[in-house]
């Protein structure tokens, strides 16, 4: 999707060497199926230097419907790749009550959840399903409440050597008192400096 | 769910359009799953021409898998198209393109999933009119009962007339007999209903008689200069990957080589060729507009094109500063370059395909395919020397006047090939592999082989176990194809209108996906034929010149004498010339006909 969006702006892409040659670009942490997302990031790399409202403005024109581009910035060189950079990623689950429980019961349900030292979850493996205790990965959360009675529940998860914990691995401690109505990645976290804008 | 996508629509340049700000609704509609659907070009090309028209909107819908169509019927929803989301039931026409008979019973799942009734005469006034067109529209007869109409020929040429005639009935407020009565009168409209069939005792036909005021004999359409066919100004770009993941147009319509087994080189004569500028002026366009990175050129035999080399050179010039490749659909055994292999079909490593189709010369002669073992032999080698290690070989059993001998020939021809390449290929023969592909010949209607019989079942066993025993070893591998697909696409493709309970039987029981070996069920549709009191053999077996055939009524122009003539060369292993190659020809009866005439790019 994204390539054929790049080759349609008439960008001066730089492409890879080979019998099928590609535009040079790379992803962030890859976003999974079901999930909504409004922090997508790519490195895309040009022939020429070019104003980044210019790339900005072409992207605009030429992303299908529903993808909007927010910011554009050049790299210094040598800059870590996306994947190496990220140290965290933020969702949000829109949650609605299974049981009639006040905001009050829902805080106090998240909170015990939160003060357990131990949060096991199946894990698909190579050798089968295996428990993963999450609850290291798991690093902060909020909650939201709204008119309708929609939850809004934030949470943030550690990304990097030490692994990561994918959305869905809280289905299971949240399906028995909540259903799941949206699930939604927002804000995706690099370690300081790296991703730093180039000084021009 | 597997691949919510191919529900989700929202495709680049897919158009949604206001509802209500329309004339008449069509559901564009392909009974298979959407990564085929999708990647067909003419229900694309359809889509976009209905779409350009301010009156009318046209939108997509694709058989749903298995798991899709559960969660629907768990559901209650009815099958609904990608744009508005809306049942099929609530569009003025759906259009089911037929491009194999193996989807037919699809087709009737579809109908049954928008909450349609299956069969016309249970449809009312508020049902859609149901319209067939593709190739299989040149013998719908087992479709008969559940069409109100097909479209012969080629879509483009007719679809508004259709569109406008509905426009005006719904606006005169027309009852479905009155449309007919005027649909009646659009050349290449064929309405089933108009047309009464008789049998004998022996399941014959006895007459087949019009109602007046239908036509006798229902002419296909044609576009009669394929400069002026039309062409879309943007082309869709999916969300998941679709069988033919790039951008496509046809070099030319028709084919002159006149293969005595092919339908598809009998029913869309005569070749017309576009001309390059205006296949460079779309493509320019198209690849602006979707970024894709390949091209296809198809045709049904694009290496045919009279200035393939030129058009070749101008389109890698035109779009190699983009990366975007080009690519031929099929390689041509006596035309074969291996520079031209090497830019056009992909990388060394990966394999090559050829089909010399029979295994012997004699019967080569017989089907008409012009190629002298040498000219093979040439051809693989010159693969073999250009770096290529696996060859692809694709054959057909069962053809016209095949013996043992024929069966012996494919195995020398490989064991000969294979030969060849570990010899040039030295240290690494180990590598070279030789793979021989058989299907099952199905005879055509409109072809010189419609009166010729199948092989049963059972002999069709038999030669694929020859075979099979024989092309044994290292480096040789052998596929064949299910003979009992083969034996149920022989049924439907020269059926006649009693097939109508038997499908309505088979979908019953649970067929669905027919072509799909995994999904198709020979024994169901074993108990839906002798339901219905129809027998396999009945349909297979060898028909005399003298008899009715069920699509004789539906011309493509071709003289039912020329076909016989044809079949008789093939007996005599005779073999008729290239189109192209004659001047002022008259044999085939498609250009006084139609009133049309071959055209080649640069002159005639």
């Amino acid at each position: 999707m994204l390539t054929r969006t790049l080759r349609r702006t008439g960008l001066p892409l730089a492409y890879s060497a080979g019998f099928h040659p590609k535009p040079i670009l790379s992803f962030g942490p890859p976003l999974p199926l079901g999930v909504e997302s409004e922090a997508e990031y790519f490195d895309l790399e040009l022939t020429r230097a070019l104003p980044e409202e210019e790339v900005k403005q072409a992207l605009a024109q030429h992303l299908p419907p529903g993808m909007e581009v927010h910011t554009v910035w050049k790299l210094a060189p040598k800059t870590p790749s996306l994947m190496a950079a990220t140290t965290s990623i933020s969702y949000q689950f829109a949650l609605r009550r299974k049981k009639p429980l006040t905001d009050a019961q829902v805080e106090e349900w998240f909170a015990s959840l939160w003060s357990r030292p131990e949060l096991l979850v199946m894990k698909k493996t190579k050798q089968g399903e295996k428990p993963v205790n999450i609850r290291p990965l798991w690093k902060a959360y909020e909650l939201n409440f709204q008119d309708d009675g929609l939850i809004l529940f934030h949470f943030e998860v550690a990304f990097g050597p030490q692994g990561t914990i994918r959305p869905d691995d809280f289905d299971s401690l949240l399906v028995a008192a909540f259903q799941i109505e949206q699930r939604r990645r927002t804000a995706v976290s690099f370690k300081a400096g790296e991703r730093r804008r180039k000084v021009l | 769910m597997e691949k919510p996508a191919r529900y989700t629509g929202g495709e680049l340049n897919a158009v949604v359009k206001p509802w209500d700000q329309v004339k008449v609704r069509v559901a564009l509609a392909f009974p298979d799953i959407y990564e085929i659907g999708f990647s067909h070009l003419g229900l694309r090309l359809l889509y976009h021409l209905i779409n350009e028209e301010e009156d009318y909107l046209a939108e997509r819908v694709y058989a749903p898998a298995t798991d899709m169509e559960q969660e629907l019927r768990k559901a209650q929803l009815p099958l609904f198209t990608l744009e508005s989301r809306k049942s099929l039931a609530q569009f003025d026409l759906i259009g089911f393109t037929l491009q194999y008979e193996l989807s037919y019973t699809n087709i009737l799942n579809m109908l049954n999933l928008a909450g349609i009734p299956l069969k016309r005469e249970e449809r009312g006034e508020k049902d859609p009119l149901i319209i067939g067109g593709g190739p299989g529209s040149f013998n719908p007869e087992p479709l008969a009962d559940f069409f109100d109409l097909f479209l012969l020929g080629e879509g483009e040429e007719a679809v508004l007339e259709i569109l406008e005639l509905v426009a005006l009935a719904k606006e005169k407020g027309w009852s479905k007999p009155d449309i007919k009565q005027e649909l009646l009168k659009v050349p290449g409209v064929y309405l089933p209903e108009f047309y009464t069939v008789e049998y004998t005792n022996e399941g014959q036909i006895a007459a087949v008689t019009p109602l007046p005021p239908a036509p006798p004999v229902v002419q296909k359409r044609i576009v009669r200069d394929f400069d002026q066919a039309y062409l879309p100004q943007k082309e869709l770009v999916p969300w998941l990957e679709p069988v033919h993941d790039r951008a496509m147009v046809e070099l030319f319509r028709g084919c002159t080589r006149g293969c005595r087994f092919c339908q598809a080189g009998m029913v869309y004569r005569p070749v017309r060729e576009r001309s390059p500028a205006v296949l460079t002026e779309y493509l320019q366009k198209i690849i602006a507009g979707t970024g894709y990175e390949e091209i296809s050129l198809t045709s049904l035999s694009s290496a045919d094109y009279t200035k393939i080399e030129e058009i070749m050179a101008s389109l890698t010039d035109c779009f190699a500063a983009q990366n975007v490749k080009l690519s031929l659909p099929s390689l041509r055994i006596d035309s074969f370059s291996p520079e031209l292999a090497a830019r056009f079909q992909g990388e060394r490593k990966g394999g090559l395909t050829f089909a010399p189709e029979a295994g012997t010369e004699r019967l080569r002669r017989v089907i008409n395919k012009n190629l002298t073992d040498e000219q093979i032999m040439q051809t693989t080698e010159a693969a073999f020397a250009a770096g290529w290690q696996r060859l692809k070989l694709y054959f057909m059993i069962g053809l016209p006047t095949e013996t043992d001998a024929d069966l012996q020939g494919i195995v020398e021809l490989a064991r000969a090939i294979l030969a060849v390449g570990r010899r040039l290929h030295g240290p690494k023969a180990g590598r070279v592999q030789v793979t021989v592909s058989a299907s099952t010949f199905v005879p055509k209607p409109h072809t010189p082989f419609q009166w010729r019989p199948q092989l049963s079942l059972a002999e069709t066993k038999r030669r694929q176990d020859f075979l099979q025993e024989r092309l044994v070893g290292r480096g040789l591998q052998f596929s064949w194809h299910d003979p009992t697909l083969s034996q149920l696409e022989g049924v439907l493709s020269r059926g006649d209108r009693r097939l109508g309970s038997a499908l309505a039987k088979a979908w019953e029981l649970g067929c669905t996906f027919d072509s799909w070996p995994d999904q198709f069920r020979w024994d169901l549709w074993q108990q839906a034929l002798s339901a219905t009191g129809l027998k396999v053999e009945d349909y297979l077996r060898a028909r005399s010149y003298q008899e009715i055939l069920p699509w004789d009524h539906l011309s493509t122009g071709l003289k039912k004498d020329y076909l016989r003539r044809e079949d008789q060369r093939a007996e005599e292993e005779k073999l008729t010339l290239d189109c192209r190659t004659r001047k002022d020809c008259t044999t085939c009866g498609v250009c006084p006909h139609l009133e049309a005439r071959p055209r080649l790019v640069g002159g005639e």
